[in-house]
């Protein structure tokens, strides 16, 4: 029975952030880019309301009962990712995207590198970050290799 | 045989203070901020409770409902739902009824009662709808899943 310990505490912070972006490659024709990406691929890019669930996981702090206080959670999250992105052009200001499309995919990843470290720093690992683009589509990463 | 996870959610509304009785009001606001207010405040609380196990040939469930219900009922939220957390939970793992405090709690109270080959595999704790908190059964006896740190806090 008491085999049956459970892991250490998921902690899951929510925040959103509005960003534009365009799926499109330069070297692909203007006729393989839309047939790739579809709508997606309009030329003045188009934007999402996203939603950002950022889970950390570690021991309990006894001190303070807490596995990460969610202020430096919201710290971090505001530093890097809500000031990085909300209300930009994701294509154009943020770097890195200039040669990789901006899917819900490449973001994810994107995110979880940026992320990763800071975390690690902090004490805590970065467990999973799960990025919904709207309520119907998301994608969600937890580190490794397939 | 296949092993499926049946989810069943539950609410309760319970007060709390996070405030750590031995360590003054600097430090207590510094790490607690507003959650350390004298007076305390509330949250509804929602918690996810997830069995896994085969479901039986001749009823096709994983597990009664009914008696799911009933142990959480009993367990968790008769004792827990219109109280306040600093008064009913043992506080084991951390000076405060955080939610990192209260799942651990929670998990102790439940994972005895289901009973074989049923077994308790996740609990999630909704604590507002900005922050979630998850434990999942690990086969193995891990390290204490509790450490002191020194860390500064804001």
């Amino acid at each position: 029975m008491s085999s049956e310990t459970p892991g250490d505490v998921l902690v899951t912070r929510k925040v959103t952030f509005s960003s534009a972006h365009r799926y499109h490659r330069d070297e692909w024709s203007d006729e393989q880019n839309r047939e790739e990406f579809g709508p997606c691929n309009n030329p003045y890019g188009h934007g999402h309301n996203y939603q950002l669930e950022v889970t950390v996981t570690g021991p309990i702090d006894r001190e303070t009962g807490m596995v990460l206080n969610l202020r430096e959670v919201d710290d971090i999250l505001q530093s890097e990712v809500i000031a990085r992105f909300d209300h930009r052009y994701i294509n154009k200001e943020v770097p890195g995207f200039d040669d990789v499309v901006p899917t819900t995919e490449n973001l994810v990843l994107y995110l979880w590198d940026l992320l990763a470290p800071v975390f690690s720093d902090r004490g805590v690992r970065l467990h999973r970050v799960r990025l919904f683009e709207d309520p119907n589509l998301w994608a969600e990463y937890s580190g490794g290799d397939a | 045989m296949r092993v499926v996870e049946l989810t069943r959610r539950y609410h309760f509304n319970a007060g709390h203070r996070l405030f750590h009785p031995d360590r003054d009001d600097d430090w207590n606001w510094r790490v607690f901020g507003k959650c350390s207010y004298a007076s305390g405040h509330g949250h509804n609380y929602k918690l996810e409770v997830v069995v896994s196990g085969t479901p039986d040939p001749e009823t096709g469930r994983v597990m009664r409902i009914e008696e799911l219900d009933a142990i959480v009922d009993e367990h968790v939220i008769e004792p827990i739902d219109h109280r306040n957390l600093n008064d009913v939970l043992e506080l084991t793992d951390g000076p405060a009824p955080t939610t990192e405090v209260l799942i651990l709690e929670a998990w102790r109270r439940l994972v005895d009662h289901i009973a074989a080959p049923v077994v308790l595999e996740t609990l999630r704790i909704t604590e507002t709808e900005k922050n979630l908190f998850e434990l999942h059964r690990r086969q193995l006896n891990r390290s204490r899943s509790t450490r002191s740190r020194d860390r500064p806090s804001r």
